[in-house]
């Protein structure tokens, strides 16, 4: 009897401890979804954070087939000191409670990148709703709210849809990590992916986002410089991030283009007095899409000089990549650095202070390592198109 | 019905991993960095050590506990002293284990919830468990939550190979050197030095003379797992954040997508892993409550439950941020407690266990 | 019923004993007193329940004794020697014959009751295996288990109980197979029962279950006689009573309520995948209400985030709080289902039509709760029909209310606690000394053979199935 009265008095406890509460409740049509954020540098030295927010209505009737062109988000925009102090200025623009855990995406334009990111860093991480698996821009030429205002036909968030574009083409949602890895090490220096905005026809005006660029960090998280197009995928393939890439190359007899993938790079280091030495090698696999050539692919005795000649070409052109980002920028976003510092861990000690120092000079050969597996369809071309001799 | 030795296994495994991957692993690789894994498997060489010690002796006094068996060999007074003192040392620890639970709890998973109620609801739960079924029941908890959690961490484990830079890890010892190893696996080894609660527990313990098996074991599989937790945490996030992030095996947990389906699994792994602190804790309870009765010469030691339940919980709500949480562990647990009451004190009562073995079989 | 002559024996004379007779069963319309006066003048009477009796036999009777008085030609009869026992027997459907100048009197068993085929029991339906069901009388129930079992240590202990109803029981068991002890403690627990009524084996199922207050049923029962034999080989006691068609198992286990009969006619791959996803169905039974409101409410960041952009689409303008709308449309549900169940079926598939569709879709439509809410509430419903046992799914049921009101006022950790109040009364549970949770917690050496998943049977010895 005595058992029974005991439980039962700790149930009632436990009731009357818990019906008061609901201290964190909160209709989840209460919570404002904060999708992607935007900061720039604004004018008299302060920070401007602008927030998608979700509007889950608007969002209700487009799926129910009603107003074709619902943004479904509202784009806010506050200016302050702190990233912090911010959020607080968002919420009082809004009726209901600010909710980070779903930011996908973060914007930063380059005028604020430039002048250095340090400061905004900690919020990311801090923040126990946040996650980091986030995305994170820089906007070329251009402010980050930009990018907020986009309404892309293919998801009602330009958040989503950087981050998803950049998934196709560089590195995808986990950016934020990699250049957070990258900050707190002496042989790298951070990279992050850049957007732009520059409509080429009508239909892409306020549509269309592109990710092509990639934008060079130093030290202290300010931004450098930026390479774009096949040299931002050189970058990213010899720091070895990348997974695939499509890259045409200039043959002599026409051009030919190879879909790239299972890519892998391969750094050794010697360090001579001086003189450091980097090899690096870098390995893939090909499928051919494209072949303006008269060679036939699907012969060995053609295809093996084909491969050898793709292979130079390419490893002249990430050299000059290299070499472009060494003598330009003189950051080592390869890390190459720690390459240096896995490899020779003791030597590494001594020159880690002045890597940015010793890094323009580091002797890079590049070996690129590209095997033609697949040969698309058809083995030559079809005949008629160029006829072989 | 006693505790079998599955069930004991079972126990020390649930009460072991659900440390190894919430508090140690964090501080190690601030310590260790990069090398915090082999730090952790050092901690898990010096904590089979330990336990070793520890079951030794309890074994040797295998129907009596530490309150009874310290009394038997140290004379009365000498004998509460210590028995006393690791009475005050547990009620101590868990007391901030409760503390840092809450403060976990409310940080995960809410924000303005007091941490009172979050204690409180726990604090219910530990006494109704040891009301109802005492030691017993906690055994054959733990027995049903210990797979699951097992199971939720490798398929965590699993989830995150695709998120792993190997890379990180290199280069191996060059840049920190033994003492820093060393160093680092004083953390976790003195939370696997929490084994010495056995000392309490044997005379519930069917086949206490089969004992080490199970109990080495449950110290073992904790170990590996916060290695292997510590290699990923360490290629997940590199050293710095990683030693930065507070809880970072959650966090490794929350970076995990899979098929952008699967997100933020940290609030299921923790829903798994509040019934496995639940385990310690209540265990911390029974050895309190228990132990403490045993101490004043108290009959029914049940009445103890619910003094030792609110001494507990008062005591765990002692102001304290989330910060503040592990400076007991740093500042207490590792430099007090793990030299005097988990390798100090268990190697005198061996000595003099088997001292006094010696006398009486002689005499 | 003490008869208030105070000559209980048998009288020669056969008035004194119809006398004594009439005296008892005063006011007892249905008894049919029948004197047959012989050719050669003694005279007989004839005592039974007219629709508790087979009439054929009876006139076979009477015309055995007019010819010759040769009650041998009876199959079943036995003699008795006192009045109160021959009125008992009489009110149990036997014919009672007295024959002038004897003292003492004749009981025969004609009974026909008008009773209910052997059919397939209809809670407990198997697509494979055996379609017989208990019925509403002992003896046909006894005979059903003893054709599935036929050594002699198959016992029936047999029992009776009710001042009132006098209604006999048997504890059926296997000797050799069933530990002493658990007996023992069976016959101890049957010794206490002190009532005047016993219309049902619930009845006895009240009296000897271990813990009153729990939610969860400590003694299996079924329907189905394979499932008792199949109990009894794995040496659990049955009790089956007279006038239930429900044969009770103990000790039970929570695995048990897991475990359909046709587990064992079906091959063991296709079982052990059924039943890890009735064990899947019966979590979600409990668990899906509150954690949706726990996540809804409390912890929006685990949900992805398209599909949560869908579900706080659905629930713009919803005047009601997530945590009450999930409440009102569980009420809801339980009220259809209760209110189908004891409907005719043709009213109640109608009953279930007004409920799931018009009610539900009208509110959905005009917006007073939200779809997915609507997919909970139908999700758990069929959950919960996916429990073999009947009596198991009801805690769930019920369960599910407590833990969806933790789940809205404390989240997830609401749920974890309150699901560890659960655990904590299960691993404290015991069934006739066997903890509920055998053998999973603590770990019986059946675990892998027929618990969570099936063996194939050859890697079973056949004295541990079902435990």
């Amino acid at each position: 009897m005595k058992k029974r009265t005991v439980i039962l008095g700790l149930f009632v406890l436990l009731v009357l401890l818990v019906l008061p509460g609901c201290w964190d409740r909160h209709e989840i049509n209460n919570y404002a979804f904060w999708i992607g954020t935007a900061l720039d540098a604004g004018k008299d030295g302060k920070l401007v954070k602008s927030a998608q927010v979700a509007i889950p209505a608007d969002f209700k009737s487009i799926r129910e087939g009603g107003g074709k062109g619902q943004r479904a988000n509202i784009v806010l925009t506050a200016s302050g000191q702190t990233v912090g102090d911010l959020i607080q200025q968002i919420q009082d623009k809004l009726p209901r409670k600010v909710f980070l855990g779903h930011r996908r995406a973060i914007f930063i334009g380059e005028k604020l990148a430039r002048k250095g990111i340090k400061d905004i860093m900690d919020q990311f991480t801090r923040n126990t709703d946040t996650r980091m698996r986030t995305d994170i821009f820089v906007v070329n030429n251009g402010e980050g709210k930009d990018v907020l205002k986009i309404n892309s036909p293919f998801n009602q968030f330009s958040s989503i849809v950087a981050v998803d574009q950049d998934r196709y083409c560089r590195l995808g949602d986990t950016a934020l990590r990699d250049v957070l890895l990258d900050i707190g090490r002496d042989g790298i220096r951070p990279a992050m992916p850049m957007i732009d905005i520059a409509p080429k026809n009508e239909q892409e005006k306020h549509e269309v986002i592109e990710v092509k660029s990639v934008a060079i960090f130093n030290r202290d998280l300010q931004m450098v410089g930026e390479v774009t197009g096949r040299e931002s995928l050189e970058l990213f393939w010899v720091k070895g991030v990348l997974q695939n890439l499509l890259i045409p190359e200039e043959m002599e007899t026409g051009n030919i283009t190879i879909y790239e993938s299972n890519l892998k790079k391969n750094i050794r280091t010697t360090i001579e007095g001086d003189r450091i030495k980097a090899y690096v090698k870098l390995e893939g696999s090909g499928r051919v899409l494209e072949n303006n050539t008269d060679i036939d692919i699907s012969v060995s005795k053609e295809r093996i000089p084909l491969e050898r000649k793709l292979n130079e070409l390419k490893s002249k052109q990430v050299e000059a990549t290299v070499k472009k980002i060494q003598k330009q920028y003189g950051q080592d976003v390869f890390g190459i650095g720690e390459e240096i510092h896995r490899e020779h861990p003791y030597k590494w000690k001594e020159i880690k202070h002045k890597w940015d120092e010793l890094f323009p000079n580091v002797e890079v050969t590049v070996k690129v390592k590209i095997k033609i597996q697949n040969t698309g369809a058809i083995g030559k071309r079809v005949p008629g198109i160029g006829d072989r001799k | 019905m006693k505790i079998s030795t599955w069930q004991l296994f079972w126990m020390f495994t649930t009460l072991e991993i659900s440390m190894s991957i919430w508090l140690t692993i964090s501080p190690t690789i601030e310590i260790a960095r990069q090398d915090a894994w082999i730090s952790l498997a050092v901690a898990g060489l010096i904590g089979v050590a330990v336990t070793f010690i520890c079951i030794r002796v309890s074994q040797r006094h295998s129907a009596l506990t530490l309150v009874e068996f310290a009394q038997k060999l140290f004379g009365k007074w000498i004998g509460k002293l210590i028995g006393a003192l690791y009475i005050l040392m547990w009620f101590s620890v868990c007391s901030d284990i409760l503390r840092i639970f809450s403060l976990f709890v409310k940080q995960y998973l809410f924000h303005e919830t007091p941490i009172w109620i979050i204690a409180a609801l726990m604090v219910a739960a530990m006494v109704y468990v040891n009301y109802a079924g005492s030691v017993e029941a906690i055994a054959r908890i733990s027995e049903l939550m210990g797979p699951l959690l097992l199971i939720g961490i490798f398929i965590t484990f699993g989830l995150n190979i695709t998120n792993l830079h190997p890379a990180l890890l290199f280069p191996v010892f060059a840049d920190t050197g033994a003492m820093p190893i060393i160093r680092g696996s004083f953390v976790n080894a003195s939370f696997l030095g929490e084994s010495m609660m056995i000392m309490m527990l044997t005379p519930f313990i069917a086949n206490s003379q089969k004992m080490l098996k199970p109990v080495l074991l449950a110290i073992c599989i904790p170990s590996v797992i916060a290695v292997i937790a510590a290699i990923m945490i360490i290629a997940t996030f590199g050293t710095n954040v990683g030693s930065t992030l507070v809880f970072p095996y959650f966090s490794m947990v929350r970076f995990i997508n899979y098929l952008d389906f699967i997100q933020n699994m940290d609030v299921w792994v923790m829903f798994v892993w509040i019934f496995c602190v639940f385990v310690k804790l209540a265990i911390y309870l029974f050895i309190n409550s228990y132990g403490t009765a045993q101490l004043l010469g108290i009959k029914n030691w049940k009445v103890m439950i619910f003094i030792s339940a609110i001494v507990i919980y008062v005591i765990s709500l002692v102001p304290a941020n989330i910060v503040g949480m592990l400076d007991y562990a740093n500042y207490v647990w590792i430099i007090y407690v793990f030299p005097i009451f988990i390798v100090g004190l268990p190697i005198v009562l061996l000595l003099v266990s088997l001292l006094r073995g010696r006398q009486t079989a002689r005499a | 019923m003490e008869p208030r002559v105070l000559e209980d024996d048998v009288n020669e004379s056969i008035t004194v004993n119809s006398e004594a007779l009439h005296h008892i069963f005063e006011h007892c319309a249905d008894i049919v007193f029948r004197p047959l006066n012989l050719t050669d003048r003694s005279h007989i009477l004839l005592v039974y329940i007219e629709e508790m009796t087979d009439s054929t036999k009876l006139e076979q009777i009477i015309s055995a004794c007019m010819i010759s008085r040769d009650f041998n030609r009876l199959t079943q009869y036995q003699v008795v020697h006192r009045i109160s026992e021959i009125a008992a027997k009489v009110l149990k459907g036997s014919t009672a014959i007295f024959i002038d100048g004897i003292p003492y009197a004749y009981s025969a068993d004609l009974t026909a009751f008008h009773q209910r085929a052997i059919s397939e029991p209809s809670n407990e339906a198997s697509i494979r295996g055996p379609r017989e069901g208990f019925t509403e009388d002992l003896k046909t129930n006894l005979s059903l288990i003893r054709r599935k079992i036929s050594h002699l240590n198959l016992k029936f202990e047999l029992f009776q109980a009710g001042e009132l109803t006098q209604t006999e029981y048997v504890v059926a068991y296997i000797d050799g197979i069933i530990k002493p002890e658990l007996l023992e403690e069976v016959r101890r627990r049957l010794q206490t029962i002190r009532t005047n009524q016993l219309l049902d084996s619930s009845y006895i199922e009240e009296y000897i279950e271990d813990r009153t207050f729990s939610l969860f049923p400590q003694i299996q029962n079924t329907e189905r006689p394979d499932t008792v034999a199949a109990s009894l080989l794995a040496g659990k006691a049955a009790i089956i009573v007279d006038g239930s068609p429900n044969a009770l198992l103990l000790p039970m286990t929570f695995w048990a309520g897991f475990q359909a009969a046709e587990d064992h006619y079906e091959r063991f791959l296709y079982v052990s995948a059924v039943r890890l996803l009735r064990l899947m169905l019966a979590i979600m039974s409990g668990l899906l209400p509150s954690v949706y409101v726990a996540l809804t409410t409390f912890h929006p960041q685990m949900i992805p985030l398209a599909l949560m952009l869908s579900i706080s689409a659905s629930r713009e303008g919803i005047p009601f709080p997530t945590v009450i709308e999930t409440l009102l449309m569980e009420l809801m549900f339980e009220g259809l289902r209760e209110a189908g169940l004891r409907l005719p079926k043709a009213i109640g598939s109608a009953v279930s039509i007004v409920g799931a569709l018009v009610i539900g879709e009208a509110a959905v439509q005009a917006g007073f709760i939200s779809a997915p809410i609507v997919m909970i509430v139908a999700g758990t419903g069929i959950a919960s029909f996916a429990f073999p046992s009947y009596s198991l799914a009801l805690p769930f049921r019920i369960l599910r209310f407590p833990l969806l009101i933790l789940g809205g006022c404390l989240g997830l950790y609401g749920v974890a606690i309150g699901l560890l109040f659960i655990i904590i009364h299960l691993v404290t549970l015991k069934s006739f000394g066997v903890p509920y949770l055998k053998p999973v917690a603590p770990i019986g050496k059946n675990f892998w053979k027929d618990t969570i998943i099936r063996l194939n049977k050859r890697f079973v010895s056949s004295s541990q199935r079902n435990q």
